[in-house]
């Protein structure tokens, strides 16, 4: 019954997709506007039934009805009731019913917004979004069908994969595709900007609010996807550069680039097919990501089982790219611009500069992933690229990025003196030369760990002396403390201070990443009972190994003491988990955290005879929280931007 | 090893070593003794300097783990990669370098093994192009930046304001309100630019007083922006005076004094509505339609109402199935060709079917090919190693073909454990007792048990004496009991028989090799007279066992011929 | 129509998307061997039955060498084939060998009962053998000819006809052009 309810939900929906496809397009043959309410309708009704569809399968797993294979293959009985939730988007046909459901959830929400505005592109931008959902409604209804049943039922189920047992599960997907689904509505408006030939202003601001906003939402998923790969999996890293973690990564990097240059189109009209390109160009990424988890043509530990979907996925990013590059291409002629500059030494230089960087980073990430494919179809060698040489190649490219975003904010829009800069950047550039020596002298010897710190001190010295400079002048001109002129400040000038924040933030996560990369210490060795092992400040004794049967898998505990300096610090308790259904058993790690450094305890092996023995490997790695709490100023930054102010007067918008 | 965990020294041992032991009997316990193989065969890690560790360490985080996906061998925690970090460390420390090392390694599994690519060859493109990319980003930047100023300075300076500086200031003072981002009037837009005019001269104003402006450039560019303001503002001043305002007319606000708008209202409003009541048709001919479709009766406790229309059976899925049906109804009926070939249609569509595998070794059973059947049922537990059905059957092979009584125990006590109580597991219960102890025995030739036949004697009425045809044959038939129709389970042919006739049937007659000559039977006996088991023609004689069924094993299963067939 | 924005659009896309496409035709899992017409590595085993086996002492003799686990179904599939192979070519110029990886002994030598194995088995102890062939996935099977070469390799499970006919080859010293492929699972 609800597989059926499920489906035809999904079917019917479908259909609705296509009306709002082809409504459009027949009001501007007809041209009689009524067509044009049906774009709506066509949105909310589909909104209604994947609505439906979607707790439908939750349903479905929350009950445990086996008789859909879905259900069947990803819960047991034994699961716990939040695990069965997030099973809606473990596997490949749950998931894309997740990206369809968020999908229609923005594309609702822009229609209810809109609903009296932008009278002209809205109807377009609506068919935009109903092409994009009758694709994943059409993958959905026809090729891969959470809803298909299962005939006999099975008395349990398969069970989720238990590298997805955790909590992060229900973070990061919802919050990674709400960042891919976000960049849907920017590149709806744009299209339908396109479409129309409606090119002057007024969409800018609807596009660069969203993309804000679907830019948040990236940024918090790779980053919870980060913390879930460091807390959890049990390797002891963040980032492996896997391919579809490069996938997700890669429309950051354009929507970032966008989020700069449209300040540049704002103020002076210019770099608009730019622009525009930059947007198409994020959310083909993100269907490129998608298309990469499930076709199975590299190989990803991140990847669904492929199925069929592979093709119809290259197809449709085949139709984004042609038609939207096409159709930019072949209206680009309508975006009439006069650019012109007023300077080199620029606020508008810089951000091109920096959009330069970010579109290289982008080059180099996206080359690297494809590059296997690319040596066996032209050269016939099968190569990997992995994690070495991405550090090496993207590390000189972050650095350079991490300089201009100390320079960007310090120079003027048009016209910045060269005396001003010279004496704006005189103190924040000695500052940071001394902060350079003075970690040189004390530890930091090798050239790229210490230009790293050195240009990131660079960047918080420019900040904090800008924001003085500021506030000094606001204690001049209205004689306001600190306090009230910061929040003044941040009032009148919502985008440029949440910006400083957010780049407050990068600092602090590319401080995490600086230090971890370059300092880490690993050891590992095998204990009897009370041996200890010595890693860098810390002496690690082992206490024991406690085995207990846990509702899903059999669990292996390590009780391991943990000095720093001689001083105790606690107990940690790593742990190996057996699954009946995984050949290997799966690592729980464990890690103390404090602001300099994590000592990080994985159980790798132990004995079963004897169980006064174990294999433990630990890492010391330094500055890693410092990630986690720069994701947190971030999300702060972001919520400065966009928060919602009285326009007065005098504010920017 | 049970004497280990024997010692009791606390709760907690004895805790563990319960869960222990359950953990070695299962599947899991087997991996646990991989690891500590593993964890305890290289030697301790402590014992090896630390530059050696890092060097392996440093190595094995250049070469790929060829089992896990996008691992290096470091991180690794798979079996494999363990392995190939002793190899890396045992050569380091016969003292390869690390170059010799990855080339060994390339040497086996090809460049696809190191994570860095190569520097030369074809690989040395993406280590070049991405700095040729960022190179020529930057000076193409740079080249468009210098056009765009220089394009700027060939406009000239904009011309000084017309008007005077206290016009100038009442214009600033004026207050226009911003336009609604709808309207696309030349006012709207002049409005717009106008606003934007404006929040750049506040930009400019906070830079400077940032410090960020120079004294000179911040008045230059002031002017600049102000003529433009005072060009703005007499563009809008000389625009004719606009029409009263009209708000954009939103679906809602439309307040109708005009007809038109009303009469449009009208028919967007029955649109609406026909569009909506055309939705609900459909939807509710969709659902019933599909619902009745698919909706069938129960067929057993597990099943669900929901069928497989729509809901996701294909063709090849549903042809499967059909073959699937087809070939176990024929299996039931012991229609065995026809069964065949409905399980080798379903074997082409779908070759790694457990189900067809499974019944095409119970009719090789039948045929009396044991090895074949064993295969098959092999076939159908490596993709399902479960099945019952294939376990009864491999079982039964190893039993009853190959003598092979300790696997065939193996087997059946594997299936106890499957099986949930009740008959089915009594049944197997059963058999599993039957299997005589010990290990298995070469297939001997040997008489059969005694407790697989039946014996006794015939004798003919005396009524009947004269109808026996000197050239007549004798049938012993057993059949199951119960089964009134049917192939026989045994038949014993006797030519020229004469009588009193002592016989013995025993489980080289069984019709179909391999079927236990086992259970309750009922015994027939015939007279034919033209030598043909399948027909029965007038003066055939016939005789029932009278206490039929009887007991395989069973003596003096004594018959009379008393029946004429007229 | 800007026709020279457009043909040069499609010259940018074009090429990446027939990129993606042909991602497809392969499988992103496979490794390529390099070591099909190179020596095969020498090994030793000890075998289960007892005594030692070394590769040295089989040159001059057609060699079929598989790597296999009691654990994996593509190696139970095929055991049964393999087995029939090798008692048709017996008392041809060529041996069978099995090695076992990521085994435990019990299970390997139930393994060789079930399936009624003759040909000589061993133990892969250190995992080095597994390195030395390229081993990535099971089963895998090597052909090696009399002089030592390797002739053709099969990833996943084997058919006893496919054995055969290379096992022929392998003792004329033809070297197949490609490596074979059959239903296979990644080793441990």
């Amino acid at each position: 019954m609800t597989a059926t309810l499920g489906h035809i939900a999904v079917v019917l929906a479908f259909l609705a997709a296509l009306c709002g496809i082809a409504s459009p397009v027949m009001a501007a043959c007809s041209g009689q506007a009524r067509y044009l309410t049906i774009a709506r309708y066509a949105i909310f009704g589909q909104f209604i039934l994947v609505l439906l569809a979607a707790g439908a399968l939750i349903y479905a797993l929350v009950a445990t009805d086996f008789s859909i294979k879905y259900v069947a293959f990803n819960t047991t009985r034994a699961t716990p009731i939040y695990y069965r939730v997030t099973g809606l988007w473990g596997a490949l046909e749950g998931s894309l019913l997740l990206w369809e459901w968020i999908l229609i959830i923005f594309a609702g929400v822009t229609a209810w917004i809109y609903r009296g505005h932008h009278k002209e592109i809205m109807p377009w931008t609506l068919m935009i979004f109903s092409i994009v959902s009758a694709f994943f409604l059409g993958v959905i209804a026809f090729l891969s069908n959470p809803f298909e049943t299962i005939s006999p039922v099975p008395l349990d189920g398969r069970g989720l994969n238990p590298l997805l047992e955790d909590a992060n599960m229900m973070t990061h997907p919802p919050l990674l595709y709400a960042g891919f689904v976000g960049l849907t509505v920017p590149y709806a408006f744009a299209m339908a900007a396109l479409i129309t030939a409606k090119l002057d202003e007024a969409w800018i601001t609807s596009m660069r609010r969203w993309t804000i906003i679907a830019w948040f939402f990236l940024t918090a998923g790779n980053l919870v996807g980060a913390w879930w790969s460091y807390h959890v999996l049990g390797w002891g890293g963040y980032w492996a550069w896997d391919p579809v973690e490069n996938a997700a990564f890669m429309p950051w990097l354009p929507a970032t680039a966008f989020l700069h240059s449209i300040q540049v189109q704002e103020r002076r009209r210019m770099l608009k097919v730019w622009n525009l390109s930059l947007i198409i160009l994020a959310f083909s990424l993100t269907i490129f990501g998608t298309f990469l988890t499930r076709s199975g043509i590299i190989s990803s530990i991140h990847a669904f089982s492929s199925g069929p979907v592979g093709g119809f996925f290259l197809g449709f990013l085949a139709f984004i790219l042609l038609g939207s590059f096409g159709l930019l291409a072949y209206r680009a002629d309508m975006l009439k611009e006069q650019p012109e500059l007023d300077s080199m030494v620029s606020r508008e230089s810089a951000f091109l500069l920096n959009n330069i960087v970010l579109v290289s980073a982008l080059f180099t990430i996206f080359l690297g992933t494809v590059f296997p494919l690319i040596s066996e179809a032209i050269a016939g060698v099968q190569v990997s690229v992995g994690a070495p040489y991405f550090n090496s190649v993207t590390v000189p490219l972050f650095l350079f990025m991490v300089f201009l975003m100390g320079v960007g904010p310090m120079i003027a829009w048009r016209r910045a003196s060269l005396d001003n800069l010279r004496r704006n950047f005189l103190w924040p550039a000695l500052g940071s030369l001394v902060i350079g020596v003075v970690l040189f002298v004390w530890k930091v010897k090798e050239f790229l760990p210490l230009l790293g710190f050195t240009l990131l001190s660079f960047v918080v010295l420019t900040i904090v002396y800008d924001t003085a400079l500021a506030l000094r002048a606001r204690k001049c001109i209205a004689g306001e403390g600190i306090f009230r002129g910061l929040v003044t400040l941040a009032r009148r000038n919502q985008r440029r201070y949440g910006g400083l924040v957010v780049h407050l933030g990068v600092v602090l996560i590319v401080l995490g990443i600086a230090g971890s990369m370059s300092y880490s210490i690993e050891r590992e060795a095998t204990l009897a009972l009370n041996q200890e092992l010595n890693i860098g400040n810390y002496r690690v004794q082992f206490l024991g190994l406690e085995g207990s049967q846990q509702p899903t898998h059999f669990r292996v505990e390590g009780t391991f003491r943990v000095f720093h300096n001689g001083a105790e610090k606690g107990v940690l308790n790593p742990a190996l988990k057996f699954f009946p259904t995984q050949q290997s058993p799966i690592g729980r790690a464990v890690h103390r955290s404090t602001l300099s450094e994590d000592i990080y305890l994985i159980l790798s092996g132990f004995s079963e005879l004897d169980r006064n023995q174990a294999t433990l490997k630990a890492l010391v790695r330094p500055l890693v929280i410092w990630m986690w709490i720069g994701g947190f100023v971030i999300a702060l930054g972001t919520i400065i931007c966009i928060w919602p102010m009285k326009k007065t007067e005098l504010a920017e918008t | 090893m049970p004497a280990v965990f024997h010692r009791v020294d606390s709760l907690l041992t004895l805790i563990a070593a319960k869960a222990a032991i359950q953990v070695l009997r299962s599947w899991t316990g087997r991996s646990l003794m991989i690891v500590l193989a593993l964890a305890l065969a290289p030697p301790l890690f402590a014992a090896a300097t630390p530059d050696l560790e890092e060097q392996t360490r440093e190595l094995a985080a250049e070469l790929r783990c060829v089992v896990c996906q996008n691992l290096s061998v470091a991180d690794s925690p798979s079996e494999m990669a363990q392995q190939m970090r002793a190899v890396v460390r045992e050569q380091l420390e016969a003292g390869k370098t690390p170059e010799q090392v990855k080339e060994f390694f390339v040497s086996k599994y090809g460049d696809w093994v190191l994570l860095r690519p190569r520097m030369t060859g074809f690989s040395a493109l993406l280590w070049v192009l991405p700095y040729v990319v960022l190179i020529l980003g930057v000076i193409t930047a740079l080249w468009f930046i210098r056009r765009w100023v220089a394009a700027k300075k060939s406009h000239g300076p904009v011309a000084g304001p017309s008007a005077s500086a206290q016009m100038r200031s009442e214009f600033f003072k004026e207050n226009f309100a911003r336009p609604d981002p709808e309207d696309s009037s030349p006012r709207a837009s002049l409005l717009r630019e106008r606003a934007r005019l404006q929040d750049e001269l506040n930009e400019l104003d906070f830079d400077f007083q940032s410090g960020k402006l120079s004294d000179s450039d911040h008045i230059a560019l002031k002017q600049e922006i102000e003529a433009k303001t005072v060009a703005v503002i007499e563009q809008i001043h000389a625009l004719p005076p606009k029409a009263p305002a009209k708000p954009a007319p939103t679906e809602k606000s439309a307040r109708g004094t005009d007809t038109a708008a009303g009469a449009d209202r009208s028919r967007l409003r029955r649109w609406q509505l026909v569009t909506g009541a055309v939705f609900l048709v459909v939807f509710g001919l969709a659902l019933g339609v599909m619902l009745t479709q698919s909706v069938r009766p129960r067929l057993s406790e597990r099943d669900t109402m929901t069928g497989d229309f729509l809901t996701g059976t294909r063709s090849t899925n549903s042809t499967v199935n059909a073959a699937l049906a087809e070939g176990k109804t024929a299996f039931a009926h012991r229609e065995f060709p026809k069964a065949i070939e409905a399980f080798k249609k379903v074997l082409t569509a779908d070759p790694d079917n457990p189900e067809a595998h499974s019944y095409m070794g119970y009719i090789l059973l039948q045929a009396g090919h044991g090895d074949g059947a064993l295969m098959a049922f092999d076939k159908a537990l490596s993709q399902a190693p479960n099945l019952p059905m294939a376990l009864w059957g491999k079982g039964m092979v190893l039993y009853q073909d190959k003598q092979d009584f300790a696997a065939a125990r193996g087997i059946f006590e594997k299936l106890l454990s499957l099986v949930p109580p009740g008959e089915e597991r009594n049944e197997i219960a059963k058999v599993l007792a039957e299997i005589p102890a010990g290990g298995a025995q070469k297939r001997t030739t040997a008489a059969p048990s005694s407790s697989r036949q039946i014996s006794g004697r015939i004798t003919i009425d005396a009524k009947l004496k004269a109808k026996v045809e000197p050239d007549a044959t004798l049938f012993i038939i057993a059949r199951p009991a119960g089964a009134a129709a049917g192939p026989p389970l045994a038949v014993k042919k006797v030519d020229r028989p004469s009588f009193p006739l002592d016989y013995t049937l025993g489980q080289d007659n069984v019709m179909m090799q391999g079927t236990p000559f086992t259970g309750k039977i009922s015994v027939t006996v015939r007279l034919d007279n033209d030598g043909n088991p399948v027909t029965r023609g007038p003066g055939d004689l016939t005789g029932d066992y009278k206490k039929n069924p009887v007991e395989v094993g069973a003596k003096h299963v004594d018959i009379v011929i008393d029946q004429l067939t007229q | 129509m800007p026709w020279r924005r457009l043909v040069i659009t499609l010259a940018i896309i074009g090429p990446i998307l027939a990129l993606l496409a042909f991602g497809f035709t392969r499988d992103a899992r496979y490794i390529t061997s390099p070591l099909i017409a190179q020596p095969a590595a020498p090994f030793t085993i000890t075998l289960f039955d007892g005594g030692k086996l070394a590769l040295e002492d089989l040159r001059g003799k057609a060699v079929f060498l598989n790597f296999w686990a009691s654990w994996c179904p593509p190696c139970r599939a095929e055991a049964r084939d393999l087995e029939a192979a090798w008692r048709k070519v017996k008392d041809q110029n060529m041996v069978f060998v099995g090695v076992a990886l990521q085994d435990t002994d019990g299970n390997s030598m139930e393994f060789l009962k079930e399936f009624d194995v003759t040909y000589p088995n061993g133990k892969d102890e250190s995992g080095k053998i597994a390195v030395d062939y390229g081993t990535w996935g099971i089963p895998e099977s090597f052909f090696i000819d009399p002089q030592g070469r390797i002739t053709y390799k099969h990833v996943g499970g084997i058919r006893a006809a496919l054995v055969i006919a290379k096992l022929e080859e392998a003792a004329k010293g033809i070297v197949s052009a490609q490596e074979g492929k059959g239903d296979y699972q990644p080793i441990r």
